[in-house]
């Protein structure tokens, strides 16, 4: 038994086979040649409502159960009246008749969460497909009936505070927002100023809608032209300023911490999901933290750090390490600035070589990442959002493949730079856990 | 409250509860549960009953570290393999089962099987030889041991509702298994050494108390493999490690636990005999629902108004996949004033509701929403699956036995039921506050305001030091570190 088990770990070990043979499997004594997986189960249908919502269809069997997600992108980006509205609907409130849709909802067997993604909100959805046409009136209406009062607006924004306040609590979550600008609380909206906003920017034409799962897509054109066919159109939204950039270095204390986490991020332009350029972004990120790489070898197998990931952001790339006790940030800094200095000096065929095992990785992530009808909701939703057709799913296993090393080393070139890079530190106190620089 | 007399406690209290042990065959292969539906992965999720009511006393954590230094063992070549195969070997510690989840390509299934078997049946450190504690055995022991430490000691601060409850759960179950939390004490981990950790793998990953779970279309060798592997599991029949005698509550006794949280927050309530196939279990969990799950509750309703609050109550009995003897719980946010009159309404609601029992329409309510989560827990194949290795090792009722007994609930048996198993007036109830001041004062059997809301929906009057009536037989003060430590 134990000498099979070795044996297997062994052969999983074996170098990467060749460019073309990425989707063998891992036991594959030659290289081989397969066709890339579809990561959807089934063609999506899409198209544009009159109110400018983008809707994509997914039917594939999934037990009578369907999945909805409604993805709003308040244009100009998400200000602190956004974070205000999105409270409002994850609790069902704004307006008078909202706590009865909510009830209304659970009746029907509905399961919701309002979450954060990049650039806005999502309201997902989960139930039985046949109270699809109900779920779909009660979510446009809490969209078509937002109207919050004062009080509504004030109780909303003492809840933002306190959310935020919470952030505080879970230093992972903190990690990535260290080296982002985030909207301003200091600076309380008034309930006009939110009401304002709600026609502005959360019209039909800011929100994209997936529906995934057992859907009958010749039925439900009616329903959804009723429900999403005339929310109010946008006005228009002017973009905001371009956030003034965080300091070099941030320092940020949050009481539970109780291990430093250090954070270097890389900020570059915005690419789009099933992109080119979002795919040679993905390989250089897997390259920094990938177990085995350089950088996992200086801090983690050194015992620097206990664990090195890669947050994903749209923007650019981030390295987060969570130190081990005793451990001066400005070692791990260092360290993560040795790897990015030798990554952009490794020799083509050693660069194949390491980029071959991270595409590899990246592929079959993305697959096995696809397990409920939400989570194919929420992946086209995400390429929708990006103004991608819902096939661009399947392509950013292709985009994958397709990286080449020359590609991928002009992007480390123009992004891995000293005026890009931005480091902060998370710790329980100035010096806490800090041993020698 | 130290650790020590804690520690005391458990020794004294650790008695098995009347009743016959449950029976399995020791010898034969791990029950398998597939749910055999077309997908391009497998899911494989591996429950064993080797969770933290197992710890021995004064080394609670060993079924935390136990379970990941299995993990931790396998070093750079289990990594490296994982990461090829692009996925990751989960590992969740609860009170009662250890749970190895792994998800592969259909292409990888042999490989992940294979894997995942030999991880959890075969550990790495057994190439050790005879002497187990071996070099990597210490190796990965230290390493799992540091993540625990620096785990716990972010647990201990927060975020709020998770901290309020692991409190709860310690002092709920002071001297019964369930006490030892599952990522242990900090103040206990540096006394479990190698031996340990080999000694409690051989002594409770048994074939008998470990179920498979299987979703997607596998080849018949990927099962083989997999059965073959955790044929390396000891064929011992298992002893329960629960149910044990529960601990008694006298009176109302109010522990007040300060830590750097953002809002204060109360969770009240007790442990109770209802086992996952009691008759009424469902009852109480409707009870418990109707009265302080969520915004359409009835404290929720209460404290919904006063700014959204209604949605950060919660109540209800814990899931039968993490106790076979489940806590009954009511949680809540604390007013900003920091009193405790939210409680006393909590303590008068929960009260009316054990006389009076729900309306008709508040159960019609809650049993439309029941359904619609009975259902989304098992729509998913993956789900199905675990729920199935769960139930085997739980003896738990699957979903459509608790969808009949959901849709046949009556108002006249949930009041019965909640009669029969709540106790208003004899249970615990946890403070957690950053601002201990603000309950300084508060003494036994207590005066203040009558624990009746003002009908205007105003805010209480705070009148500090005062217990709004509640009547607490004992008041206790702690930081939570020194609580969990």
């Amino acid at each position: 038994m134990i000498a099979a088990r070795l044996a297997l770990l062994l052969a999983l070990q074996r170098p990467a086979p060749a460019a073309e043979a990425v989707d063998c499997g891992p036991t594959d004594e030659a290289p081989c040649v397969v066709q890339a997986p579809r990561l959807l189960p089934a063609p999506a249908l899409a198209r544009t409502l009159p109110s400018g919502t983008r809707v994509a269809l997914l039917p594939f069997p999934a037990a009578g159960r369907v999945a909805l997600e409604l993805r709003v992108l308040p244009p100009g980006g998400v200000r602190t009246e956004d974070l205000v509205v999105a409270w409002l609907l994850a609790r069902h409130q704004g307006g008078p008749a909202a706590a009865e849709r909510r009830l209304a909802r659970a009746r029907l067997g509905g399961v919701e969460s309002v979450v954060a993604v990049p650039g806005g909100f999502a309201v997902r959805v989960e139930g039985p497909s046949a109270a699809l046409p109900e779920l779909l009136a009660l979510e446009a209406r809490r969209l078509h009936e937002l109207r919050p009062s004062d009080d509504e607006v004030a109780r909303a924004l003492a809840g933002v505070v306190t959310e935020r306040l919470g952030e505080l609590s879970r230093p992972d979550a903190q990690v990535v927002e260290l080296v982002r600008p985030r909207p301003d609380l200091g600076a309380p909206p008034s309930g006009d100023m939110v009401r304002a906003r709600i026609q502005q920017a959360w019209g039909g034409a800011a929100a994209v809608l997936v529906i995934a799962g057992d859907v009958d897509g010749a039925t439900l054109d009616g329903p959804l032209d009723a429900a999403f066919g005339e929310l109010p159109p946008l006005l228009d939204a002017a973009p905001l300023p371009p956030a003034a950039l965080l300091p070099a270095v941030e320092q940020a204390w949050s009481d539970s911490a109780a291990a430093p986490r250090v954070v270097v991020a890389w900020q570059g332009p915005t690419t789009a999901p099933g992109s080119p350029e979002h795919a040679v972004r993905s390989v250089l990120a897997e390259l920094l933290v990938a177990p085995g790489s350089p950088l996992a070898a200086r801090l983690v197998d050194s015992g620097l750090a206990t664990r090195l990931w890669s947050p994903p952001v749209p923007d650019g790339v981030v390295v987060a390490a969570e130190l081990a006790p005793q451990v001066h940030p400005g070692a791990a800094f260092a360290a993560v600035e040795a790897a990015a200095d030798e990554l952009l000096g490794v020799a083509n065929g050693e660069l194949e070589a390491r980029m071959e095992a991270a595409r590899v990785h990246l592929a079959r992530r993305a697959m096995l990442g696809l397990r409920r009808p939400a989570d194919w909701a929420a992946a086209v939703a995400e390429v929708l959002a990006a103004g991608a057709p819902p096939e661009s799913v399947d392509q950013s296993v292709d985009q994958l493949r397709q990286v080449q090393p020359e590609a991928l080393r002009q992007a480390a070139v123009a992004l891995l730079r000293a005026e890009n890079r931005r480091e902060a530190v998370l710790a329980a106190s100035p010096g806490a856990g800090q041993g020698a620089p | 409250m130290s650790p020590v007399l804690l520690s005391a406690l458990a020794l004294g209290c650790w008695t098995r509860a009347p009743g016959p042990a449950p029976l399995a065959v020791a010898e034969g292969p791990v029950a398998t549960f597939e749910e055999r539906v077309p997908a391009n992965a497998i899911d494989l999720v591996l429950a064993v009953r080797a969770g933290s009511a197992h710890d021995p006393s004064g080394q609670e954590g060993l079924a935390w570290l136990t379970a990941h230094a299995l993990v931790q063992a396998g070093g750079a070549p289990l990594e490296a393999a994982l990461h090829r195969l692009g996925t990751t070997l989960s590992v969740e510690v609860g009170p009662e089962l250890v749970v190895f989840g792994l998800r592969c390509r259909v292409d990888d299934a042999v490989a992940c099987a294979e894997l995942l078997g030999a991880t959890v049946a075969a550990p790495a450190w057994d190439t050790q030889g005879p002497d187990a504690g071996g070099a990597d055995l210490s190796a990965a022991l230290e390493r799992v041991r540091a993540r625990a430490r620096s785990r716990l000691a972010e647990e201990a601060l927060g975020p709020g509702a998770a901290l309020a409850d692991r409190i709860f759960d310690r002092w709920t179950f002071e001297g019964h298994p369930y006490g030892r939390l599952p990522g242990g004490r900090s103040g206990a981990l540096d006394a479990i050494g190698p031996p340990d950790l080999v000694r409690f793998h051989q002594e409770h990953y048994l074939r008998p108390a470990t179920a498979l779970g299987v979703a997607g279309e596998p080849s018949a060798e990927a099962v083989v493999d997999i059965q073959a592997a955790l044929g390396g599991l000891a064929p011992r029949l298992y002893v329960d490690a629960t149910p044990r005698v529960l601990p008694v509550v006298q009176g109302r006794r109010l522990l007040v636990a300060s830590a750097p949280v953002s809002q204060d927050r109360a969770v009240l309530g007790h442990a109770t005999e209802l086992a996952p196939d009691h008759p009424d279990r469902l009852a109480v969990e409707a009870g418990l629902g109707i009265l302080a799950q969520g915004t359409d509750s009835r404290l929720g309703r209460i404290l919904g108004p006063e700014g959204g609050e209604g949605a950060l109550v919660s109540a209800g009995l814990d899931p039968a996949w993490m106790r076979v003897q489940p806590a009954a719980r009511v949680a809540l946010p604390l007013g900003a004033q920091g009193d405790l009159s939210r409680v006393a309404v909590a303590l008068a609601e929960l009260r009316r509701l054990v006389t009076e029992g729900p309306s008709a329409q508040e159960l019609d309510d809650w049993r439309a929403v029941a359904v619609g989560r009975i259902q989304a827990e098992v729509a998913a194949p993956q789900d199905r699956a675990r729920d199935a290795a769960f139930r085997h090792l739980l003896a738990a009722p699957d979903a459509s036995a608790r969808l009949a007994a959901v849709r046949a609930l009556d108002p006249a048996a949930v009041q019965a039921a909640l009669a029969r198993h709540l106790d208003p007036d004899h249970l615990r109830i946890v403070v957690l506050t950053a601002a201990p001041a603000r309950y300084e004062g508060l003494g036994v059997e207590g005066s203040g305001p009558p624990a009746v809301p003002p009908a205007d929906g105003a805010p209480w009057a705070s009148v500090a030091p005062a217990d709004y009536g509640i009547g607490v037989a004992a008041v206790l003060r702690a930081s939570s570190e020194e609580i969990l430590r």
